[in-house]
């Protein structure tokens, strides 16, 4: 039994660092060739956890090669993009300038319903508010709507706005971070003075962040 | 790059270790497989001049147990160590057709160790 709870262990362990080494892709959206290895890691790495009979090195060796395959191609595919096309696909035009393309859609096997289900899902009620509809590598489909029906953005309306950016969070649940500091280019000095200013301590705050155009918000902790 | 070279390094060194521990085990099978040989026939079972005896085989195997078990199904090595257990039994009791037939089958054990440690496309296919 005990052998059961350190081989769990030690996979898992082993399984967070072959996954960390192959990169945010097999976390995110995937591609084909991320799909196969993180299902077939998935199965390499359950059955020496429930058969204490199987070796751990069964589990080892064959993500060690999984890894070391998806790492080489993956770095190849980058500097080759024939390469990156027999792996990965290319990417489908199933609506160009408007019109749809039925040999395309015959080609993915793709149904006119699902195509339609995919765009209402985007908030698109016709295919005559689509300008293009591309299947991705990784099976999502992106549309392009054409001009009438985009939402209007403040460049449309002559509205100059500053950036705001993004909120950097500086304090998270107590504790300062150094890199959001970093990031945000921002002094320890100035967050201290902030805090000073509101009557606050470090160990009353949950978050506090600030954008690039300096608007703080705070959230406190709640009090238990 | 420094992602795919650590890769390309500890795969290198996995491969490398695959064929080292290949080739050791291929080593040790064998040196337990030339012990098997030169156990005494069924006929001088009770020869006190044996050149090896089952409890040398038996002991040999078990200082190699945990080096086979790294790499080795629990199965396989089980399978051995009851063709072993089976085999000293018939040599206490002196069962000469029992001994014959679980030296025979010793053999076989150990052989099929022997076939899973090799490189060879029975083994891979």
């Amino acid at each position: 039994m005990s052998a059961l709870f350190f081989r769990s262990i030690i996979l898992y362990i082993f399984l967070i660092m072959a996954l960390r080494l192959m990169g945010k892709r097999q976390v995110g959206e995937l591609q084909v060739t991320d799909f196969v290895s993180t299902l077939l890691l998935s199965e390499i790495a359950a059955t020496p956890i429930s058969d204490p009979d199987i070796p751990l090195l069964y589990a080892i060796i064959p993500i060690t090669v999984i890894l070391s395959i998806e790492v080489t191609s993956s770095f190849l595919a980058n500097k080759s993009s024939w390469l990156k096309t027999v792996l990965d696909g290319r990417p489908s035009v199933l609506i160009s300038h408007g019109k749809l393309d039925q040999k395309e859609l015959e080609k993915t096997r793709i149904s006119i319903e699902e195509l339609l289900s995919q765009l209402r899902q985007k908030d698109i009620g016709s295919i005559d508010q689509v300008e293009y509809a591309i299947l991705e590598q990784n099976g999502q489909m992106s549309v392009i709507e054409k001009m009438p029906h985009r939402n209007v953005s403040l460049a449309d309306l002559n509205i100059e706005k500053e950036e705001a950016g993004i909120a950097h969070a500086l304090i998270l649940d107590g504790h300062i971070s150094k890199r959001n500091l970093e990031s945000a280019r921002i002094d320890r000095e100035w967050l201290e003075k902030q805090l000073r200013s509101r009557k606050l301590t470090l160990d009353e705050i949950f978050l506090f962040s600030v954008d690039d155009c300096g608007t703080v918000n705070i959230i406190r902790k709640e009090k238990e | 790059m420094k992602i795919f070279v650590f890769t390309l390094v500890i795969f290198a060194m996995m491969t490398a270790g695959i064929f080292i521990n290949t080739y050791f085990l291929d080593e040790r099978v064998e040196e337990i497989l030339i012990m098997i040989d030169l156990l005494p026939s069924p006929e001088s079972i009770d020869d006190p001049e044996q050149a090896v005896s089952v409890y040398d085989v038996s002991d040999k195997f078990a200082k190699n147990q945990f080096f086979f078990s790294i790499t080795l199904s629990h199965e396989d090595i089980n399978d051995v160590k009851k063709a072993l257990a089976q085999l000293t039994s018939a040599y206490e009791s002196k069962d000469k057709d029992a001994y014959r037939e679980h030296v025979a089958l010793l053999k076989e054990a150990v052989r099929h160790i022997q076939k899973l440690a090799e490189t060879s496309w029975d083994s891979i296919v």
